[in-house]
């Protein structure tokens, strides 16, 4: 760049050094604008965060199968298998390898903490009828898991009550 | 496709429309529909991937012979995985079957 300017050719000397100073001078901040725009996506944020709802949570070892069903997630509890847990709202009761091995059909942590569940709820409904026990639990199950675990797990969720069962699944990419 | 209905008496086959149980098996070999009527060839994996476009096919074929059916349920193997179960799941929710029990 030195050769450039020290070249004598003055044309040249005076277009490289001229243009790019000036314009910092003249430069303005347009707030206005800026604050249009931030506010139009802290809204679209919103929108979205609260239409997703809890269900957007998934575990790291966790990946849901891919499905064309379009209807929306809607917020009950969530019964989470994945590769090595069963977790109901983020909470492990039942390790897959045990329930895998064990003869029986009703995984008996799952039972009982899903059966404190539905009292819970039952006795919020006799607050406010908003509240009643509708028997909707959704499932979230990694896509590798075996029918064998699903099946354990619905028929689980089926002995408590909820037999109203949704099955989390993630959307095709377009 | 064979049709063995088609030579009774229009209200009998009315009836037997309504009635019709529609089961669809996962095996580690394919899927198999059965009906309460009768039994359908099987579905065969092709080059060890599950047949889905036929599975389909079959399907919609089942709906046109029986358009007030819409329950399916579907009896997979222990061993197949999720993700094959949710694709069933789509296949029969497209064609026309959304309602489907998991029977183990």
């Amino acid at each position: 760049m030195k050769s450039l300017v020290q070249s004598g050719d003055p044309l040249h000397h005076q277009t490289f050094i001229r243009t790019p100073r000036r314009r910092k001078h003249n430069f303005v901040l347009r707030l206005t604008s800026m604050i249009d725009i931030f506010t139009i996506l802290l809204i679209f944020l919103l929108k979205n965060f609260t239409a997703e709802g809890q269900i957007l949570t998934t575990a790291d070892d966790l990946t849901l199968p891919v499905s064309s069903a379009i209807n929306p997630p809607s917020t009950t509890s969530i019964v989470t298998i994945t590769k090595e847990w069963i977790l109901v709202d983020g909470k492990p009761l039942e390790a897959l390898k045990r329930a895998a091995s064990d003869k029986a059909l009703l995984l008996n942590n799952l039972f009982e903490d899903l059966k404190a569940k539905r009292i819970l709820t039952e006795s919020a409904a006799n607050l406010d009828n908003r509240m009643a026990f509708r028997g909707e639990i959704t499932i979230q199950g990694d896509e590798e898991i075996p029918f064998e675990i699903l099946k354990r797990v619905m028929y689980t969720c089926g002995q408590v009550g909820y037999n109203n069962i949704l099955l989390a699944v993630a959307s095709e990419p377009q | 496709m064979p049709s063995a209905a088609q030579s009774e008496p229009v209200e009998a086959s009315d009836d037997l429309k309504e009635l019709t149980l529609l089961v669809l098996s996962i095996s580690d070999e394919g899927f198999q529909i059965r009906t309460s009527e009768q039994d359908y060839p099987k579905i065969l994996k092709k080059s060890g991937e599950f047949d889905f476009d036929g599975l389909s096919v079959r399907l919609s074929d089942l709906k046109k012979r029986y358009p007030k059916l819409s329950d399916v349920v579907i009896s997979p193997d222990s061993k197949i995985k999720y993700q094959i179960i949710v694709r069933v799941l789509d296949s029969c929710r497209e064609v026309g079957f959304p309602n489907f029990s998991i029977s183990g």
